[in-house]
């Protein structure tokens, strides 16, 4: 079952229009949410795959993803890092 | 009672309007074909609304609040949310009539729906009514089903579902005709470490028994063995349902590729 509270972090940024500004310095964004040590890790690095194993979902994952300017086609490796396994 | 005279189930993968240089030439060539099949299909049926069913990708709908479905009731929705999808922005009229009708149709038997008067359209809709009617002629009432934050509902549900809107949809106004459009898959995965990856035995299996004889088949997916084909396979339900809606009635395939450019199995069926 996804994680609550690093899951509406992702969903809070959707809409943002001060994102990018955001990104650029998110411990203080994060202040405002109930997260683990590790989930503000994960978020903060940010960890992919880590986030995945942390039960945030995928499509939010690859939405925080995508506004750190990476490249679609190298996500998958960059998940694949600490991910749990899909499928299974 | 009202007519339900078309069902078009196809993959909604924004590759198509906003980097179709992605996918191999021919393979493009020949989902933007299936999408000229479809519209002229759309033409032909003379349809007075569509009901259009899609999962979402977490940008509306979220798990503070997650419907299993929901209905949309409003005359006009706007979208994409994804300003970059190669598609204007833009509203699409709909119909709070056969909405409506929907709705208390199904809280009297059927569907404990959720409802929303403010959605937002994301690719998953907008994408596919766009290069099925650009001029956005046929009103629309979209219907959600989550595909996106598990535990979603099963096939077999999803199935029951489409045979209970087919019999709503006969139970409205019988001087309208109703088609039908169901969004999504085939098979992919967003944001897990398998994205890129396409199961094209599955999709081929799907089709298969998706147009075949013995529709019901779709309805003995479980959850695992659709999410071992991709995470976002799972959008595989608004076909299942279109399913449902036509059981029995004959399907035609319209395309089908595994387009690698595009990460997506991406197929396309016309039903009458």
């Amino acid at each position: 079952m996804a994680q609550y509270d690093v899951n509406r972090v992702l969903f809070d940024l959707i809409r943002k229009p001060d994102r990018a500004e955001i990104l650029k310095n998110l411990g203080p964004f994060l202040e405002g949410y109930r997260l683990s040590d590790a989930e503000k890790a994960a978020l903060l690095d940010p960890g992919y795959g880590q986030l995945l194993a942390l039960g945030a979902l995928p499509n939010l994952v690859f939405k925080y993803y995508l506004w750190h300017g990476l490249p679609p086609g190298e996500y998958a490796a960059r998940a694949a890092v600490n991910a749990p396994k899909s499928g299974s | 009672m009202a007519e339900l005279v078309l069902g078009l189930a196809t993959s909604h993968v924004a590759f198509i309007t906003q980097s179709p240089e992605m996918g191999s030439p021919a393979q493009v060539e020949g989902f933007r074909n299936g999408y000229q099949r479809l519209g002229q299909a759309l033409r032909d049926s003379r349809a007075d609304v569509a009901v259009v069913i899609s999962g979402e990708h977490l940008n509306y709908f979220f798990i503070d609040n997650m419907p299993a479905f929901c209905i949309g009731v409003a005359d006009g929705f706007e979208g994409p949310t994804e300003r970059g999808a190669g598609i204007p922005y833009r509203r699409i009229p709909a119909s709070v009539e056969l909405a409506n009708f929907l709705l208390t149709s199904g809280l009297d038997q059927g569907v404990d729906w959720a409802r929303t008067e403010g959605w937002e359209l994301d690719h998953g809709i907008m994408v596919p009514l766009y290069m099925i009617d650009q001029e956005a002629r046929v009103p629309i009432v979209p219907v959600f089903i989550n595909c996106a934050a598990p535990p979603c509902p099963t096939a077999r549900r999803c199935y029951a579902f489409g045979e209970w809107l087919r019999d709503a949809i006969a139970r409205w106004d019988p001087s309208k005709r109703v088609a039908i459009i169901a969004t999504g898959g085939l098979s992919h995965s967003v944001g897990t470490e398998r994205m890129g990856w396409i199961d094209e035995a599955f999709d081929r299996k799907f089709i298969a028994d998706f147009i075949g004889s013995d529709r019901r088949k779709i309805t003995t997916l479980t959850d695992e063995q659709i999410a071992a084909a991709g995470n976002s396979t799972s959008e595989i339900r608004s076909w299942i349902a279109l399913g449902g809606a036509f059981d029995r009635r004959p399907a035609e395939l319209v395309f089908y590729e595994p387009i690698t450019g595009f990460a997506t199995g991406c197929g396309q069926v016309l039903m009458r």
